[in-house]
């Protein structure tokens, strides 16, 4: 038995691996301007100044390395955030960590403490993050009901939306407005290596924080007097977890802004492959997200002509429709 | 005797009627009190009326970073561009302009005041028209017939020696934001003698250029009319893609002000772009 779930555990791994490494190579291809195999390849290995290799190797790798830690840490985020809640429905985006972290990133660039630091915006989106997190403990308490808990992120993530609202109503200049409102659409568009410099080891940290929970997740869904008689500690479980989303969710909207529903959509695909056990949910989700974001990011680059559509605008899209349906199986009591 | 002093009266009355028809018509052709609630028919005002008929103008007009004329609207009476601030200060003109608030636009014209929107003017003959039609109304068409003739020496000097084919530019906002057909922006870029790429591109008045295509496409030079924005945004933070320092381009920030409305003083971009066109050399 034990032998056959490994055995499951690993393809499983092994597929969404692949899926990953596909999407990666396919996303190197697309862009306005069309490469060739060859051109792709040769930019990768002998890396020069011309155009093709210029395209490649700074504006396609590092847009798809960021899709890819983006996405990583939005379905690990939402993995484990339903673990710790024993909540299907939870999902940083609905429990308002991305608005938190969006407000952060917002004010810095509205006070324009960007210029004192390229660090301060990932720095802010991380605080925002994390009070965001902190609020929703304190409203819904650990035992909500999910009812209880999505209300509190909506008020969370209301409040938050309302405080950006006012940055950008109060900005002084048109154009940071404008800057302001479409970063929070979400985009990985010309981002640079210095960005994945940035927030890479932000997120890295936050992965391991996350990772480190997931035996502690998997006795905890057992309930919570079984797991403390069974040596988890729960505040402890509870810190780590919650500032490892913080700060790999800050860290990852704070660059490519808000993505929404990536933490909600690709646990609950993937739940059932691993037999409902909220540990092992942690490192395909992971995989998972990265897979969704890389493909969803290929798709705005293949339907955009002209104005670019925006990464969170695509994820919403599927994203909500898939919320409802959520919703929807939950008053059935079929979740 | 009888008869030629009725006819002197009668000379007389024609005269003092006439008068009065002509101080009538100045009344009606010159507006004594005008408010401006747009950034863009600030600038016209301040150019085209003498001061004494200014009661008021936008909040924007003194911004020396957005406003040509911010030196000249020190001292005139700002307002937020509210209907109500309007009313209180009583004016025979209200001058608006595209992009101004629509609620605030109808509400004037149901309380029966005269309101002039300014359109957008996206080429030169557009501003033309616009200076003339605004030097008319404000009673000195003289002023809008100077102010043109100094605009046209102006864009004539500013493409003199400049031969050859139209090197390709593009104007390049942070975030990628570019401008195309039927822009000011492109017929700035154009009457200075350059081909612009958003064009060839087949864009529209506002398009996204992603790196790539900069890349591919290899303009020489890139117009950044944001750069001197002294408020704080991404773009200058430092979060600028490092290819566009490196690139085979030039780059020219050209003053915010000069762009943001279709005015006279839009020959000063095409002469600083002319500038670098010449430069170029090719």
């Amino acid at each position: 038995m034990i032998r056959k779930t490994h055995q499951k555990t690993f393809t499983l791994y092994t597929g969404l691996a692949l899926l990953v490494g596909l999407l990666f190579i396919t996303s190197m291809f697309i862009g306005p301007s069309t490469l060739s195999i060859n051109a792709v390849w040769a930019a990768l290995v002998a890396p020069d100044q011309s155009p093709s290799a210029i395209i490649v190797n700074q504006i396609r790798l590092p847009r798809t390395i960021l899709a890819a830690l983006v996405g990583a840490t939005l379905g690990l985020a939402g993995a484990t955030l339903q673990g710790l809640l024993r909540n299907p429905l939870a999902e940083p985006g609905i429990i308002g960590a991305s608005s938190g972290a969006a407000l952060g990133a917002s004010l810095v660039l509205y006070f324009g403490l960007a210029e004192i630091s390229i660090l301060a915006l990932p720095i802010a989106g991380m605080i925002g993050a994390l009070i965001a997190v902190a609020m929703l403990f304190l409203l819904a308490g650990r035992n909500a009901s999910p009812l209880a808990l999505i209300l509190s992120g909506v008020a969370i993530s209301s409040f938050a939306s309302a405080l950006t609202a006012l940055a950008i109503n109060l900005a002084s200049s048109a154009y940071a407005a404008l800057e302001i409102t479409f970063w929070l659409m979400g985009s990985l568009t010309d981002r640079s290596m210095t960005h994945v410099a940035l927030a890479a080891p932000a997120m890295g940290v936050g992965w391991v924080l996350m990772l480190s929970g997931a035996r502690s997740l998997s006795i905890l869904s057992l309930g919570e007097d079984t797991a403390s008689s069974l040596g988890v500690s729960l505040n402890t479980l509870r810190v780590r977890l919650v500032l490892g989303i913080a700060i790999a969710v800050g860290a990852a909207v704070s660059i490519s802004g808000a993505i929404g529903f990536v933490g909600l959509i690709v646990p609950h695909i993937l739940r059932p492959f691993v037999g409902f056990e909220p540990g092992r949910l942690l490192g395909v989700s992971l995989l998972g997200g990265s897979a969704l974001v890389i493909a969803a990011d290929i798709a705005v680059r293949l339907l955009s002509t002209g104005i670019e559509i925006r990464l969170g605008v695509v994820t919403s899209l599927i994203g909500a429709p898939f919320f409802l349906f959520l919703l929807l199986k939950l008053r059935r009591g079929t979740i | 005797m009888e008869n030629r002093g009725g006819l002197a009266a009668f000379v007389l009355a024609i005269m003092f009627f006439q008068t009065i028809v002509e101080k009538l018509a100045i009344a009606e052709e010159m507006p004594q009190r005008i408010v401006s609630i747009h950034l863009c028919a600030d600038q016209f005002t301040l150019a085209l009326a003498n001061r004494a008929q200014i009661a008021s103008l936008s909040y924007l007009a003194t911004d020396e970073s957005r406003s040509y004329m911010a030196n000249a609207a020190k001292g005139i009476q700002l307002n937020n561009g509210t209907a109500e601030e309007v009313v209180a200060l009583r004016p025979d003109l209200v001058l608006a302009g595209f992009m101004s608030a629509r609620a605030t636009i109808e509400s004037l014209q149901a309380l029966g005041y005269r309101v002039l929107e300014l359109a957008l003017s996206t080429n030169f003959d557009d501003i033309r028209a616009q200076i003339q039609l605004l030097a008319d109304i404000l009673g000195n068409p003289k002023k809008g017939k100077t102010l043109i003739a100094k605009m046209d020496q102006q864009l004539e000097t500013a493409v003199t020696d400049i031969y050859g084919s139209r090197p390709l530019a593009a104007i390049y906002q942070p975030m990628g934001f570019t401008s195309g057909r039927g822009s000011l922006e492109s017929s700035i870029l154009i009457s200075a003698g350059f081909e612009n790429l958003a064009v060839r591109l087949k864009m529209g008045a506002l398009g996204h250029l992603p790196l790539e295509t900069l890349i591919s496409a290899r303009p020489s030079l890139l117009v950044n009319w944001m750069g001197d924005d002294p408020h704080p945004s991404l773009s200058r933070a430092g979060y600028a893609h490092p290819v566009l320092a490196k690139g085979p381009w030039q780059i020219a920030f050209i003053p915010n002000k000069l762009w943001t409305c279709g005015a006279w003083y839009s020959a000063l971009a095409v002469k600083q772009l002319a500038a670098i066109r010449r430069s170029l050399k090719k």
